[in-house]
């Protein structure tokens, strides 16, 4: 790995890949709340037929 | 292949099986790509380390251009056969094509600050996706204004026929017009003298498999989620 992250440039980067992966860690939780609500829902369903 | 998916129950057992495929996948390739990116990829010679933040950000562009291609055709689907899982893949790619756009957006505004020395620029390229990111939220908005939901789909999936146009826009913006944007050059393979090494060209097309893979999986997901939850309210409905 180069010294990037102490250069001035390295908190730009730092901003962009913290972004992103907040990004797609936050998506990733909503498809897996909606995801369970819906099946934990559609299961207690099934079962009380 | 469509027909065939077009079964909830089809689509159901066979969504079970690929979407923890391509949750893999997207993992795998995402955080291979990053490290590469990040750790093991050149810098380049005028922009220095800072093209290090192509890694997330052109995957993030591609993305949301190719749920915009998705959106289209699920939304054609829904006009045609009026099928709800198509309005399903419709409203799990405008989500997901929404926050991908605002992240190129970003990211590119963080990297243009850097490099170009200002945030933002009136430029063929970054004008285009604006105006995709505008449709997703019009999409977004028709999606939930009206009252009676069919009519919601169909007036958004209107709408995101009319927005296909700015796709080839989007695409031909950096060679139809003299912009500050770079050159599309990562996807042309037929150059022998492509600027783009293979050395970072490499963890690019990785970290954009990965994006791609991350999009089908949420999307079969929310499916998913879709189909279960209108079950459910047609239970609750009927008792």
């Amino acid at each position: 790995m180069s010294v990037f992250l102490t250069q001035g440039e390295g908190i730009y980067i730092a901003a962009v890949y913290g972004l992103s992966a907040l990004t797609l860690v936050g998506l990733t939780g909503l498809v897996i709340i909606r995801h369970q609500r819906w099946r934990n829902r559609y299961r207690a369903l099934e079962a009380s037929r | 292949m469509f027909s065939y998916l077009a079964n909830p129950r089809r689509f159901m057992r066979f969504s079970a099986f690929a979407a923890p495929v391509f949750w893999l996948i997207a993992v795998l390739c995402i955080g291979l790509g990053w490290y590469q990116g990040l750790y093991t990829s050149p810098a380049e010679a005028d922009q220095g380390e800072t093209v290090r933040i192509m890694y997330a950000h052109v995957p993030a562009a591609w993305t949301s251009v190719i749920a915009f291609v998705g959106l289209g055709v699920a939304s054609l689907s829904f006009l045609i056969w009026k099928h709800p899982l198509a309005d399903s893949a419709a409203r799990a790619l405008a989500l997901i094509g929404i926050c991908m756009t605002a992240l190129c957006l970003v990211s590119g505004m963080i990297w243009g600050y850097d490099d170009w020395g200002q945030i933002w620029a009136w430029d063929a390229r970054l004008t285009s996706v604006l105006i995709l990111f505008l449709l997703y939220c019009g999409y977004l908005a028709l999606r939930y204004a009206f009252d009676d939901d069919r009519r919601g789909a169909k007036a958004a999936a209107i709408l995101a026929l009319i927005g296909l146009i700015n796709l080839p826009i989007i695409r031909y913006s950096v060679d139809w017009w003299t912009t500050a944007h770079q050159p599309s050059v990562a996807l042309d393979f037929s150059r022998d003298d492509n600027p783009l090494p293979w050395s970072m060209r490499g963890p690019l097309l990785l970290a954009g498999l990965g994006y791609l893979a991350f999009l089908i999986a949420a999307t079969f997901s929310l499916m998913q989620a879709d189909i279960m939850e209108r079950r459910v309210r047609a239970r609750e409905v009927r008792t």
